[in-house]
């Protein structure tokens, strides 16, 4: 009780939050208990937001609802206004006239504006931003010793510390920490303050390749075990392409489009930086280090990863697939599959076409030149066998 | 470091001791002629406080103007008393006390055989005299020097003090050779050592020597009793003894 | 070797008291001026808050007589605040401690701001965001980021600030006259003292003014390198 009003008012021992901390430990207990609840997906949550600012170069201008589950990928080139937007919907930067609306909570309308510390946000930023004069440990325990008495503990700080594998850095300093520890110990931070929303300001951008692909895992892992809704700043496809189940796609200060990433990946705007397709595809089998997946009816096969998911991304660039009209027996590429032509589409190259397929239900694209479409008579509604030379799995 | 911290708390919460103490204010002639009458005042009441403040009489004139908490004011010319008991700043009317004299002083130059008049003959830098602006002596001596006809060729080499005690000092220190200060401090037994011509009195005004209590001391009895004190021979003597030729003694 | 009268220690009391207070005083009010001056060149705010960091930093450049010159007129008898003052049966302030302690404030303000202003620029914004968005309401983040992560700056600002006010000498003699026990500080007196050519009294109180201040300089600039904080990591 008084440990935490104590820590509301700023009045702040490191003794009162010792204790507050083990008052939280004991006494919830029971939602401690029942925490795997939360590794079910939960429905999706609407973010409405309103906004108009123009100042100079700067410009955002919103009319949108972004329903978000799992991890929502803002995109766009840099200025596009993804920091702004993140920024705005924290509240760390307030404009005039604005709408911002979570599920049901009001965050700002006309007047009336929910400070930060209250939006329960999480959020993590692009650069290291621990608090220097803090140790690892306590820089997680800063926002769950804020929490205020009633507020449930979805995550207790040993599951994230376990989540995150943070336990060999609880005592170092910060500045003893690599980039890629950094934001982990931020996003756990972040996550320990139990946020309902988690704000990604491109958090992986600072990093080198080897600390971003320490980091991805981590980034997955938190998605597909808490469910707590992630908006994630970026402007690396490559990134998004393996995390985001939403795509929200901006262009001078606003929305150019949203949707579930798979289609998002069609539209051409994005196909500038490389055409590519995401499917999803469910584990079958796997015997003599080959994995077999399914996809509606089709299988596919391909080299076993170390570990093996139920469910797996398969990232496939659109110059990898070729299409035949019959089914080719005699080649090296063994996934032929049954897919049916929706559509054709310029590419960025004048001499090339992006093809645009069905595959059960799920879209996939193939780079041809326009000699090939010609010369096979390709046509909408044809259905054709799609080769495919290389995947990459998530 | 904390404990720093804490003594210089603990020095500060001690009360400046302040039991309604007496505050004069004095013209810098006075310097060391008021701290012996103040000694010998201090005898006679061993639990009387007071505070004195030294200066030229027309920078204390103003700081009385301007509500400066003095309580008697020593003036080195009865004019600034005067103008402030017109205004009503002082609570009585000025009381002669003594007439000041001025002397030609240097600690480097020998001054025994040379009158004023012969100072244009001698080598030197420096002349130093108080500000006349605002400083009864610095005023006499530019009388006595435009008496003389010698103003505007020593006016170049002059250099002002603040107030007559900070005159002398700057002769005393050697940043000027020769000053022209009050009898009573060059009577001061640490500048009595060197020698000094007595610049006549027909040369300039009288430095008539007057006080007052202050409208802030109006209603402080030690101001009162320490003014009727300023009357008695004991003082009188103290002051005959710097040099001050004594007015006749009030009669009561 | 060291005799001091009873005068000079009341002078050494008056002026230990003259900067403690000041020190406090300014503290409580440069952190909030500070702060608000550190705030980002959001616009509008933007003139104002040049004019109001060059009102800051006059007292650096301007002749303390000036300001003594002023703040007699202004706190005096006949100012409009002394004036004011009297009128509600209060005292005036010129020539009074709590006079003198106005112009020290004034004066040593710049020393109090500057270094505050500083670390706050030094820390810049994301602390206090990355401590917002953790639940921090705003006295907390002043207390678990500000003050930790601003220590040195606090610590320069206040000891260069006590410093100042232990070297100051115009404003309180134009403001405070020389009134011993009310008004007449260590500077003052040292100042009355060679006036009276009391040489080897001035000379004892200069001599450990110049050691004190030396010493508290010294202890400044080793804490600024002691807490000297990069940004965050």
């Amino acid at each position: 009780m008084t440990d935490h009003s104590l820590s509301r008012t700023g009045v702040k021992l490191s003794f009162w939050h010792k204790l507050s901390w083990r008052w939280q430990r004991f006494g919830n207990t029971s939602v401690a208990a029942s925490s795997t609840h939360c590794q079910s997906q939960p429905e999706a949550v609407t973010l409405r937001l309103h906004c108009t600012v123009k100042r100079g170069d700067f410009c955002l201008q919103l009319n949108d609802t972004l329903p978000l589950k799992g991890i929502t990928a803002l995109f766009g080139r840099s200025g596009c206004g993804k920091t702004s937007l993140l920024r705005a919907i924290a509240g760390l930067d307030r404009h005039a006239n604005a709408q911002i609306r979570f599920g049901n909570t009001t965050w700002q309308q006309d007047s009336y504006f929910l400070p930060v510390h209250q939006r329960r946000i999480g959020m993590v930023f692009q650069e290291s931003s621990l608090l220097p004069h803090l140790s690892v440990q306590q820089n997680l325990l800063y926002g769950y010793q804020r929490l205020g008495a009633r507020q449930p503990i979805a995550l207790k700080p040993e599951q994230v510390i376990t989540l995150l594998e943070l336990t060999p850095l609880l005592s170092q300093r910060p500045e003893q920490l690599s980039g890629g520890q950094r934001q982990r110990v931020a996003l756990g931070r972040a996550l320990l303050s139990q946020p309902q929303l988690l704000l990604l300001d491109e958090p992986l951008a600072s990093l080198d390749q080897q600390s971003r692909n320490d980091i991805l895992p981590f980034l997955q892992r938190i998605a597909a075990k808490t469910g707590i809704p992630m908006l994630l700043v970026s402007h690396q496809l490559d990134d998004v392409v393996k995390l985001a189940d939403q795509l929200v796609l901006m262009q001078d200060g606003r929305i150019h489009s949203q949707g579930p990433l798979p289609q998002q990946l069609l539209r051409p705007e994005l196909a500038a930086s490389g055409a590519l397709s995401l499917l999803h595809a469910s584990h079958s089998t796997s015997k003599a280090h080959l994995l077999t997946l399914t996809i509606g009816q089709q299988q596919l096969q391909l080299p076993a990863p170390q570990f093996t998911q139920p469910s797996y991304r398969l990232r496939i660039q659109a110059r990898d697939v070729a299409l035949s009209t019959q089914p080719i027996q005699d080649s090296s590429v063994s996934n032929q599959l049954k897919v049916t032509i929706t559509g054709f589409q310029p590419a960025p190259h004048p001499a090339e076409t992006l093809v645009q397929l069905d595959l059960a239900g799920q879209p996939l694209q193939a780079l041809l030149t326009q000699q090939s479409v010609g010369r096979l008579g390709l046509q909408v509604g044809q259905q054709v066998y799609a080769q495919i030379k290389a995947v990459a799995l998530d | 470091m904390r404990i720093l911290w804490v003594f210089s708390l603990l020095l500060c919460m001690l009360p400046v001791r302040a039991s309604e103490p007496l505050t004069i204010a004095a013209a810098s002639d006075l310097r060391y002629a008021l701290d012996e009458i103040i000694a010998l005042y201090q005898n006679e009441h061993p639990k009387a406080r007071i505070r004195v403040s030294y200066g030229s009489s027309g920078k204390i004139s103003t700081q009385i103007r301007h509500g400066a908490p003095f309580d008697l004011f020593f003036s080195a010319d009865i004019q600034f008393p005067e103008q402030l008991y017109a205004e009503g700043h002082v609570s009585t009317a000025p009381e002669l006390y003594a007439i000041g004299r001025i002397v030609l002083w240097s600690p480097r130059l020998d001054l025994t055989e040379v009158t004023l008049s012969q100072l244009n003959a001698l080598s030197f830098r420096r002349l130093a005299i108080a500000q006349p602006a605002h400083a009864p002596y610095g005023l006499r001596a530019k009388e006595a020097l435009q008496a003389l006809g010698l103003w505007d060729v020593l006016e170049p080499k002059l250099v002002y003090g603040e107030n007559i005690a900070q005159t002398a000092q700057m002769a005393q220190s050697g940043a000027a050779e020769v000053a022209i200060i009050a009898l009573s401090l060059a009577r001061f037994p640490q500048l009595s050592r060197h020698g000094y011509q007595l610049i006549p009195s027909d040369l300039h005004q009288p430095l008539t020597q007057a006080y007052s209590v202050t409208r802030h001391g109006a209603n402080n009895a030690s101001a009162h009793r320490f003014a009727t004190f300023m009357q008695s021979s004991e003082a009188r003597s103290i002051l005959e003894h710097y040099g001050f030729e004594l007015p006749a003694r009030r009669v009561k | 070797m060291i005799e001091l009268t009873a005068h000079d220690w009341q002078a050494i009391q008056l002026t230990l008291k003259l900067c403690l207070y000041t020190t406090l005083i300014l503290l409580l009010l440069g952190t909030p001026l500070a702060w608000w001056l550190a705030q980002g060149q959001s616009r509008g705010q933007c003139r104002v808050r040049t004019a109001i960091q060059a009102l800051v930093a006059l007292p650096l450049v301007l002749p303390p007589t000036v300001l003594g010159f002023y703040l007699l007129l202004l706190l005096g008898p006949q100012g409009a605040v002394g004036g004011t003052l009297e009128r509600l049966g209060f005292q005036h302030l010129a020539f009074s401690f709590p006079g003198i302690l106005i112009g020290s404030v004034i004066y040593s303000l710049p020393f109090t701001v500057q270094p505050l202003l500083e670390s706050f620029r030094r820390m810049g914004p994301r602390p206090l965001e990355v401590a917002q968005t953790l639940g921090a309401g705003k006295l907390d983040q002043l207390f678990s980021v500000v003050l930790p992560l601003c220590r040195g700056g606090f610590i320069v600002a206040a000891t260069l600030t006590f410093a100042h006010t232990l070297g100051e000498f115009g404003v309180i003699l134009m403001l405070g006259g020389s009134i011993p026990g009310e008004t007449q500080v260590l500077s003052v007196l040292i100042y009355d003292h060679t006036e009276a050519m009391n040489y080897s009294q001035a000379h004892q109180l200069s001599l450990g003014l110049l050691i004190a201040a030396f010493v508290v300089l010294f202890i400044v600039y080793g804490l600024n390198k002691r807490f000297d904080r990069g940004p965050l990591t």
